[in-house]
């Protein structure tokens, strides 16, 4: 923490200080959601193997119904492909390509938007009332939670992209975004890296996700 | 911090001196108390001794009460101890000794609880099983069953807000009361018509959820002594928890016999009523249910609301 | 959540910016409680419509008579509302468009009315907090007395049967709620950043919102009152949770909310913590009240998401009637007392350990010792909250539910008392050979371990299957609760806020008054509960309002000993009102000789806390040193710094 501060001479650069503590602080905030957010799935994934072992009077599942097996598979790979299109784009900011990174992000924040959108028209035809089974009432459980999920991560890197694309004029000289070494950059660059750390947990989520609604069932 | 040698060997005989006055003082209570928890209040300790199940839940009250005295009155007789000691007189603004640890006391604390607190988890452990579990509610398979051959079997109803109790031994009557023989090993078939209640029988020792569709089962053995008891819910179940209770009685064998078939006959007519005895017992989704879920044949095809 | 990500901190706006497309923007507006309330009644009002043109025709509602979508939504969108109303909404609008706000100013002095607006200075946080809590435990109190009011007698009744059970829940999941932030919420954010010697918090918008999370979910609880209440009581289980009215799907929402607000304050404490220490405020300096809260904060973010869980799987078995808790569909009511209990056992100790924290902070100024094993508190609190997470079974021994992994639970029940039991040994050995000063807070130090060590040897009782078998559900385990709750939390939040007055607003609080309320509460609480224990053990199940004949004289020295206590908490409070409002007698900068960094920057604590960013040069425990020389350097010189961040020593 208190590294190279022997460089300066004035005692404590306060504004670096402050700065490298919030780069810190989103390292940590960001790294806390995951098992936070793992903790949020988790529960739900308890109730289905709970549920599921159980089998209470043979309705856990009786007739092998799931909900859309297409839209379930839709989903996951959407949240996939949003993750590839960050990573690329993520590789292109660091290589100064800011545009890039812009086209990507938007790209992604429009991926999750529709994975949301699916998500949420998919509960709305579901083929079964909500309290037909016990996987039904875990899938609906899942559903919402999962598409908030979504929502929010499409909203947290549609903030990073609107921010990229405001500071394009700023950074220009500097490189980009993306290189640059001022504080601003640094900044978001922090801000980046803890999306990307939680969406990529969560896009891997989804798969086990997936797998469980779609083909343990 | 720069204290001499002598100053360190003096500090350390005090401290030993010290050490010995509070261990005696706590000898001294701890033995005395522990005394008088166990012979005179032990024998009158709750749930009394009228089954196996309760005697043994006395026992185990009693052992655990008999350890924890000296927890207590090391905790107290020390902090007695320190707070007669180590006031600071009035108008001495200055500061103790410098202590921030000391690895013999620590590490004898570590040991000493770790001791003791694995033997109270063997000890209640052994305890469960040796007694069957101990009158508790088992789940609907218990693996630790008592060797009577063929208990008396009661399966006990709870509904908001009373108990009913069934016989499948006597033509599966229900009865609304509940009697039991001395000396006779009892199983308890436990479950509910609706939320979660508990059995509870106080002076038997016997506690087990009823759950809505699951059987829980407890097993106790009553001994020779007569006499009632009171049954309580024991699990928050709404409006009327507080008003769900009544009582039972154990009676001499024959007295019991007795009872029972003239209960039988009295209630012949509402047995053959009654749904055949199962164990668990899940109402029609327009009755007991409260008609809460839409009325779909669950094992149907799909139908909506 | 990605609402909060981004700092605020580190923007200057840097000169001409503008013009290359950067816009820095200051809130748009700053809202307040009463705005916020308008905004609340305007969304309630419009969920309310909403539920009823989507749900109104559905055949549940015509038959059931009362619309649950329609409570569910009209709580949704007033909370929606109230953020709007508060202008807690502006970030992540600013944020959306791109914008780069601003940090909100902060004043020089903080004034009466700033601490009803939307705040994001931690030390205005940290009184709202404070006042807010005691507002919940107060009225929380009130209930209490209602309820042995009732009892005085097994057979006369002064409420109706569903307005006891509706009182008794009301009481206890009032009193749960708060005690998960009465330390965090009010010391946490006023004295963490001081204790570490940061001027700020990492996230000083979460922080403000963490409180603001916690007012709507006490009015929507408290509106349960006379919406029917809940018969569940605090534990919910189902299915009784599934019949109860709307008041039980208020308990649904506000638990929900509380559970919000604990979980973003921990992100903004473990991340503050982490990353705001000062130089040489290493690990192993650390106030242990900020190894308390961190260990809380972490708990928190583990087990606080399952109680989300349960309680939407509430909701969806109430709203949408999915059947993931009635076993007749293929759900089972095992399934909410898991998710419950996985929560609600961490919970029990994430109210215990901010306790302990305190009491272990607050002990060696009145002992005028360091604090004895200090590493072994520390590892004390982190084997506790690991452990807490493997116990959660043993509320459920006489359930059915696993019966043979009993001896499992009953083995990491008891092994919790070893680290519990590590509290004891700093306590005692922090004691040993100080200069014991027995001033208001220490009494109420003292206290707490007596309390306490009822609370954790009947522990031991109840997590011994044979012996649960009798005090399972009935008033012992009432009574332990309360001996490891009230009288040891409560107790801890009493001494700490006596202590802390001083520092907060300036002011002491009155001696005789505080030692007289003292000896009240402290009596009385204890003439109070003990008596419990034995009640319970003669067969007196929790939750009743009809009980044996032969118990009425216990019953009601219990009951009388409850309204003394009330009155006993009623003077403390008065105390610090009146210090507060009417004597306002100035205190001494430091008026327990304390060395914690937080007593360095004197009264009032100035806007940044530090005019510079000092450099610790020690723990904050030194006393009986000869010499133990300034805690922190708060106008550190270059050398200083070089040394500190050398990193030996
Ligand atoms: C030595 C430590 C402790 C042990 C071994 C212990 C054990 C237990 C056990 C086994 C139960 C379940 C009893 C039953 O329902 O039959 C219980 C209940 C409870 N404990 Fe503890 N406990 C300890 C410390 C604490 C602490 C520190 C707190 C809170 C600060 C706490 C709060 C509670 C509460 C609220 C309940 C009752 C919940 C309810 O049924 O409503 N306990 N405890
Ligand atoms: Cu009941
Ligand atoms: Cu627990």
């Amino acid at each position: 923490m208190a590294s190279n501060l022997q460089e300066q001479p004035p005692a404590i650069d306060e504004e670096q200080y402050y700065h490298d503590a919030q780069l810190g602080a989103l390292w940590t905030s960001s790294r806390t959601l995951i098992p936070a957010v793992a903790a949020l799935f988790g529960g739900i994934y308890f109730a289905y193997f709970y549920l599921r072992s159980l089998n209470s009077n043979g309705m856990w599942d009786p007739h092998r119904i799931t909900a859309s097996p297409i839209i379930g598979a839709a989903i996951m790979i959407l949240g996939l492909a949003g993750m590839a299109v960050q990573v690329l784009a993520n590789r292109r900011l660091r290589r100064g390509f800011t545009l890039d990174f812009i086209v990507g992000s938007f790209v992604n924040a429009l991926i999750l938007l529709i994975a949301t959108g699916l998500q949420i028209w998919m509960l709305t035809r579901l083929p079964f009332p909500p309290g037909y089974s016990g996987y039904s009432g875990v899938y609906i459980a899942f559903a919402p939670v999962e598409a908030l999920v979504i929502f929010l991560s499409g909203y947290w890197i549609f903030t990073l992209a609107m921010r990229a694309v405001r500071s394009q004029g700023f950074f220009r000289a500097d490189g980009g975004v993306g290189v640059s070494g001022h504080m601003m950059a640094e900044n978001f660059r922090a801000n980046l890296d803890g999306f990307t750390a939680f969406f990529v947990f969560f896009a891997l989520l989804n798969v086990f996700s997936w797998y469980l609604f779609f083909i343990l069932a | 911090m720069a204290i001499s040698q002598q100053e360190l060997a003096e500090r350390k005989a005090d401290n030993r001196r010290r050490g010995w006055q509070i261990f005696a003082i706590w000898l001294v209570l701890t033995v005395i108390t522990d005394y008088l928890v166990w012979f005179v209040w032990g024998p009158h300790m709750p749930p009394g001794t009228m089954t196996t199940t309760a005697a043994a839940q006395q026992f185990d009250f009693k052992f655990l009460t008999a350890m924890v005295v000296p927890v207590l009155f090391m905790v107290w007789v020390y902090g007695g101890y320190v707070l007669v000691n180590f006031r600071a007189k009035p108008g001495d603004r200055g500061d103790g000794i410098v202590l921030t640890g000391n690895r013999k006391i620590q590490g004898i604390w570590y040991v000493a609880s770790t001791v003791m607190v694995l033997f109270l988890a063997g000890f209640g452990t052994f305890e469960l099983i040796a007694n069957n579990g101990i009158g508790t509610g088992g789940g609907p398979s218990p693996i630790w069953t008592p060797s009577a051959k063929s208990p008396l079997v009661i399966q006990v109803i709870a509904q908001q807000w009373r108990f009913t109790y069934r016989w499948p031994q006597f033509g599966g009557m229900e009865t609304t009361s509940l009697d039991l023989p001395t000396n006779t090993t009892v199983k308890f078939d436990v479950t509910s018509l609706d939320v979660i209640h508990d059995f509870w029988a106080y002076q038997l020792g016997v506690k087990a959820d009823a759950n809505p569709g699951v059987n829980n089962v407890a097993y106790t053995t009553t001994t020779s002594q007569v006499g009632r008891f009171t049954v309580r819910c024991d699990e928050l179940c709404g409006i009327w928890h507080g008003a769900m209770y009544n009582y039972g009685h154990v009676v001499t064998r024959s007295a019991f016999y007795n009872w029972a078939h003239q209960m039988q006959v009295q209630n012949a007519g509402v047995t053959k009523l009654l749904p055949p005895f199962s164990l668990t017992y899940t109402p029609s989704y327009s009755g007991a249910g409260g008609g809460y879920y839409p009325s779909y044949d669950p094992n149907g095809s799909t139908q909506t609301y | 959540m990605a609402v909060e990500m981004t700092p605020v901190s580190g923007v200057k706006s840097p000169s001409g910016s503008r013009a290359d497309g950067l816009k820095f923007v200051k809130p748009w507006f700053t809202g307040n409680f009463f705005t916020a309330l308008i905004g609340g009644a305007i969304g309630y009002a419009f969920g309310h419509w909403l539920g009823n043109a989507i749900a109104s025709g559905y055949t549940v509602t015509i038959n059931s008579g009362y619309n649950d979508v329609a409570t569910y939504l009209s709580l949704l969108f007033g909370i929606v509302g109230w953020f709007v109303g508060l202008g807690a909404l502006n970030y992540p609008i600013q944020k959306l468009l791109g914008l780069e706000p601003l940090e909100p100013a902060k004043s020089e002095k903080r004034t009466f009315w700033e601490h009803w607006t939307y705040s994001t200075d931690h030390k205005v946080v940290g009184v709202q907090y404070l006042f807010g809590m005691l507002l919940y435990f107060l009225v929380a109190g009130l209930l209490a007395l209602g309820i042995r009011t009732e009892l005085l007698s097994p057979t006369y009744h002064i409420w109706a049967p569903e307005t006891y059970i509706e009182i008794v829940g009301e009481h206890g999941t009032m009193m749960m709620m708060m005690m998960t932030s009465v330390v965090m919420g009010p010391f946490g954010n006023f004295l963490i950043p001081l204790m570490i010697g940061s001027k700020k918090m990492a996230f000083p918008r979460l922080e403000a919102v963490s409180f603001w999370f916690t007012v709507p979910s006490f009015l929507i609880l408290l509106s349960a009152l006379w919406q029917g209440g809940f018969q569940s009581g605090w534990t919910g289980y189902a299915p009784l949770s599934i019949q109860g009215g709307p008041g039980q799907s208020d308990y649904d929402v506000a638990f929900m909310l509380m559970a919000f607000s604990m979980i973003l304050a921990s992100i903004n404490m473990t991340a503050t913590i982490i990353n705001y220490r000062a130089p040489g405020m290493r690990w192993s300096r650390m106030p242990i009240l900020a190894w308390g809260l961190i260990t809380t904060a972490f708990t928190m973010l583990l087990s606080v998401p399952v109680l989300i869980d349960g309680l939407y799987v509430m909701g969806l078995d109430r709203a949408v009637r999915t059947a993931m808790l009635y076993a007749g569909h293929g759900g089972s009511s095992f399934l909410w007392e898991n998710l419950f209990w996985f929560f609600g056992h961490p919970e029990v100790y994430l109210l215990a350990l901010p306790g302990f924290a305190l009491t272990t902070e607050l002990l060696p100024v009145f002992a005028r010792k360091p604090i004895f094993a200090y590493k072994t508190s520390a590892a004390g609190m982190i084997g506790v909250a690991t452990l807490s997470f493997f116990v959660w079974q043993h509320h459920l021994f006489m359930s059915g539910m696993n019966p043979d992994m009993r001896p499992l639970f009953m083995l990491t029940t008891e092994l919790i008392s070893i680290p519990t039991g590590f509290l004891y040994l700093v306590a005692m050995g922090t004691l040993w050979k100080g200069k014991i000063r027995l001033e208001v807070p220490m009494l109420f130090l003292l206290a707490v371990f007596w309390n306490f060590l009822w609370g954790g040897v009947t522990g031991v009782y109840n997590s011994d299957v044979p012996v649960d078998a009798l005090v399972h559900g009935s008033f012992f385990v009432m009574a332990h609760f309360h001996f490891t709750i009230m009288g040891q939390l409560m107790f801890a939040v009493f001494a700490g806020v006596y202590y802390y007055v001083p520092l907060l607003f300036g002011v002491k609080m009155n001696d005789k008054l505080g030692k007289i309320s003292f000896w009240i509460i402290f009596i009385s609480f204890n003439s109070t509960f003990l008596p419990l224990f034995m009640i319970g053990l003669l067969g007196q199940p929790r939750r009743v309002f009809e009980y044996a004949v032969r118990l009425q004289h216990l019953n009601q020295w219990v009951t009388v000993s409850a309204y003394v206590l009330g009155f006993g908490i009623l003077l403390y409070v008065i105390n610090l009102v009146w210090s507060l409002a009417v004597t306002r007698t100035p205190s001494e900068p430091n008026p327990w000789e304390s060395q914690g960094l937080e007593w360095q920057v004197g009264y009032p604590v100035p806007k940044d806390n530090f005019e510079k960013i000092p450099v610790v040069l020690r723990s904050p425990y030194y006393y009986g040193y000869e010499n133990p020389g300034p805690i922190a350097d708060l106008d550190p010189s270059a050398e200083r710094v070089a040394v500190v961040s050398g990193g030996d020593e």
